[in-house]
């Protein structure tokens, strides 16, 4: 049953590095005595009718807060505890059961008789004040530990095999050394594929559950006759050293003039209900500890990227100032739907004036022949160029933005005669935006006025094929506002996937950093024709410099000084002028 | 100095005349390029699928470089191997494909061709299996004297390869 001042419980996950010794969790716990739920049986006629007279849910509520306020008031009957981890706190059964020595069994439960020896003769407990205590991980919990493995509230539960080899597993890690484990698992290692593994235990090693420490935070709720009888799990914490993970469930709640409480109703009576809180009370680390802790990682992140450093260098190529370089990585990845079956491709790439290429010789190329199956070629052809655009040459033209390059291509075929056939052209603009493209092409080949043309292709190999390559664009010679291609017959053929990454690179002003966004191409160029015009009054000063040392000869301090007044002068109005 | 990481996975291939294939993978980057972390090549397992008709493998690619320039980006090589059942591998294909030079997940389909011989030799391959393989692998990823080979087309490799770039800005690169 929900109720408006409860809390839901979850289970609360933590990474931690620290030592788990420093976990501390403090418990308050209150007894919420005002009976706020009256049974049917007591309710006379008269009030019940009130009652339905006003709202229910109101009802309810002004007693809840008459109630908790009635709590709040007799704060006396609090509990609060506060828990190291794996501190072991006798419930009062416990100690009634271990003073007698009769009833210790093994080494531990001694162990127990011995304390609980010490604590008694130092004073009487107080029968009311002693509600919690906890089992560490060495106590045997095995009735708790079942009811926390059903995650219903059925009646009878129904455990299935993994829950079984879990709490198997559980067992065994905790009388078992742990390098007998270690042991085992290097053999497995060995093993790569083992035949036959149907053990549920194996699968579940890996888990962080596996291997916990556990800890139950407990609450003995019983009236003062019948000790032990109503033990209930105020909180579980588990933890993997492994991996560093803390369980908390129900998670850590804060203090109770923060938070809500936590609720228990003892044997399922409305009436008896106990609500408590989970405080964190780890105490925190300094200040200064924690700035030397920054300064630690700080040191050591510097060292990582120095060592770093020193093997590559802090150093970047710079393209020259005044050009953009344009990188493409890219293939031929397929030809698709051609009539013939051996396709290779011959392709090139035309540089548009102001452009140049760092390596001549790659910006033409030949692939391999591939036979294709079922229509298609997988040529995976690199493409891979360097090209640069200069920006001195670009301004002297009268273009606004610069021509781009274009890929342009022959798909042709081979037969076993070696007599090869057009089978189509075409050409891509290179993309000119940063980043990955995929382009198909459709391609045509020309045919020509009879046919003759055709018939001889069929046969013996050979067609109409186009002198210059260029007219798939826009020709070399071609000159005018008119581009016409009329007259020339053709039919289109298969089509060529191509792959581009491109990678833009201009100089940029030095230790400012580009922006990310895709920069439209214009601003790019203009930052970099600023730098450009900035490099040009720089060398204008230092031709004016040169000058000045020049004419220094023979001249006092004093005329010196006037002089490099003036230089600096003209250095400022070139500056003017070039902005 | 720049950086680029790669994390993926060479997840499967399709469209291979048989079954039981493995790949041999190697990623490459030109001169200025330093590998910080990570192996640059490996083997996957053979898989042999009753079915389906891709191979699957998930093999892991987790690279991390650091450059000095732009030029040599970092490509995957990637050899297919037929393991037949005498315990013998024979090439089924060779591909190769650039590492995509823009942030983010990619999927990359790369294609595969192997070469071929003579009709005799083919007609061998047919029956015993064995067929010509490459005398250096770096013809896969090479532009230059690519007329001298004969291929044939073979199947897709697919791989989801995420890139992620640093410092690339700095230096006035878009990439």
């Amino acid at each position: 049953m929900t109720h408006g001042e409860e809390r839901d419980a979850f289970t609360g996950i933590y990474k931690t590095n620290d030592p788990i010794q420093n976990l501390k969790i403090r418990v308050h716990l209150r007894h919420v005595k005002a009976a706020h739920i009256p049974l049917p049986q007591f309710v006379n006629e008269d009030q019940e009718r009130d009652l339905d007279g006003a709202s229910s849910a109101s009802a309810t509520a002004s007693v809840t807060v008459s109630g908790t306020s009635q709590a709040r008031g007799n704060s006396s009957d609090d509990e609060i505890k506060t828990f190291a981890w794996q501190e072991k706190v006798f419930s009062r059964y416990e100690i009634d059961l271990y003073n007698d020595i009769s009833n210790c069994h093994t080494a531990l439960q001694e162990q127990y008789h011995k304390e609980i020896r010490t604590i008694t003769s130092v004073h009487r407990q107080n029968s009311q004040q002693d509600r919690l205590f906890t089992y560490v991980h060495n106590d045997d919990v095995s009735s708790i530990q079942e009811d926390e493995d059903t995650p219903t509230l059925s009646s009878e539960p129904h455990h299935n095999h993994l829950v079984i080899a879990m709490r198997q597993l559980q067992t065994k890690q905790r009388y078992v050394p742990r390098n007998i484990f270690r042991r085992e698992k290097m053999r497995r290692r060995q093993v790569l594929v083992q035949e036959g593994q149907g053990n549920a235990e194996f699968h579940l090693q890996g888990l962080p559950q596996a291997a916990c420490q556990r800890m139950y935070i407990m609450a003995d709720l019983s009236s003062l006759n019948d000790v032990g009888a109503n033990e209930y799990v105020l909180c579980v914490v588990r933890w993997n050293a492994a991996s560093g993970s803390l369980f908390v469930s129900p998670d850590i709640c804060g203090p109770p003039t923060e938070s809500k409480p936590y609720r228990i109703e003892v044997d399922g009576d409305a009436r008896n209900v106990y609500e408590y809180w989970l405080e964190l009370a780890s105490s925190d680390t300094s200040e200064e500890e924690k700035v030397r802790e920054a300064e630690l990682r700080s040191k050591v992140y510097r060292h990582q990227s120095d060592l770093r450093k020193a093997r590559i260098g802090d150093d970047f190529c710079a393209c020259q100032s005044g050009t953009l370089s344009v990188n493409i990585f890219g293939q031929i990845n397929i030809l698709q739907n051609f009539d013939d079956h051996n396709l290779f491709i011959h392709y090139f790439i035309d540089l548009p004036r102001g452009w140049s290429s760092d390596s001549e010789e790659s910006l033409a190329g030949i692939s391999a022949s591939c036979k294709a199956s079922n229509g298609c070629v997988h040529l995976g052809h690199p493409l891979q160029f360097n090209l640069k655009l200069s920006l001195s040459e670009l301004e002297d033209s009268s273009d606004v933005v610069p021509r781009w390059p274009q890929l342009m291509f022959e798909v042709l075929s081979m037969d076993w005669w070696g007599r090869f056939r057009t089978e189509g052209y075409g050409y891509v603009t290179l993309p000119s935006t940063a980043g990955q493209h995929h382009v198909t092409t459709h391609t045509w080949r020309p045919i020509g006025n009879s046919p003759v043309s055709e018939l001889r292709r069929f046969f013996i190999g050979g067609n109409p094929e186009l002198e210059d390559i260029t007219y798939v664009g826009i020709p070399h010679e071609h000159e005018g506002p008119l581009l016409g291609k009329y007259g020339v017959q053709t039919v289109p053929s298969g089509s060529v996937d191509t792959v581009f990454n491109v990678v833009l690179q201009s100089s940029s002003p030095s230790g400012r950093a580009m922006s990310t966004a895709p920069s439209a191409l214009l601003e790019r160029l203009s930052a970099a024709t600023l730098v450009s015009s900035v490099n040009q009054v720089l060398a204008a000063f230092r031709r004016a410099h040169e000058r000045m040392l020049a004419a220094k000869q023979g001249l006092d301090l004093k005329d010196l000084n006037d002089l490099k007044g003036t230089a600096t002068e003209t250095a400022t109005d070139t500056q003017e002028s070039v902005m | 100095m720049a950086e680029l990481h790669v994390i993926g996975q060479i997840a499967s291939a399709s469209g291979f005349p048989s079954h039981n294939l493995f790949c041999k993978w190697g990623i490459h980057a030109g001169g200025g390029w330093r590998v910080i972390e990570g192996l640059t090549e490996g083997q996957t397992h053979v898989d042999n699928p009753s079915w389906q008709e891709a191979a699957v493998w998930c093999h892991p690619i987790d690279v991390h470089f650091a450059t000095k320039g732009v030029q040599g980006w970092p490509k995957i090589n990637l050899q297919i191997y037929h393991y037949d059942r005498f315990g013998r591998s024979e090439v089924y294909g060779y591909g190769f494909s650039f590492i995509p030079s823009s942030p983010g997940t990619h999927k990359v389909d790369v294609v595969t061709w192997r070469p071929i011989g003579s009709l005799t030799e083919q007609f061998k391959q047919h029956f015993l299996g064995g067929g010509a393989q490459l005398k250096s692998p770096d013809l896969v990823h090479s532009a230059t004297d690519r007329y001298r080979l004969q291929t044939e087309t073979m199947g897709t490799v697919h791989l989801e390869l995420s890139v992620i770039l640093r410092n690339f800005t700095k230096f006035g690169v878009e990439t």
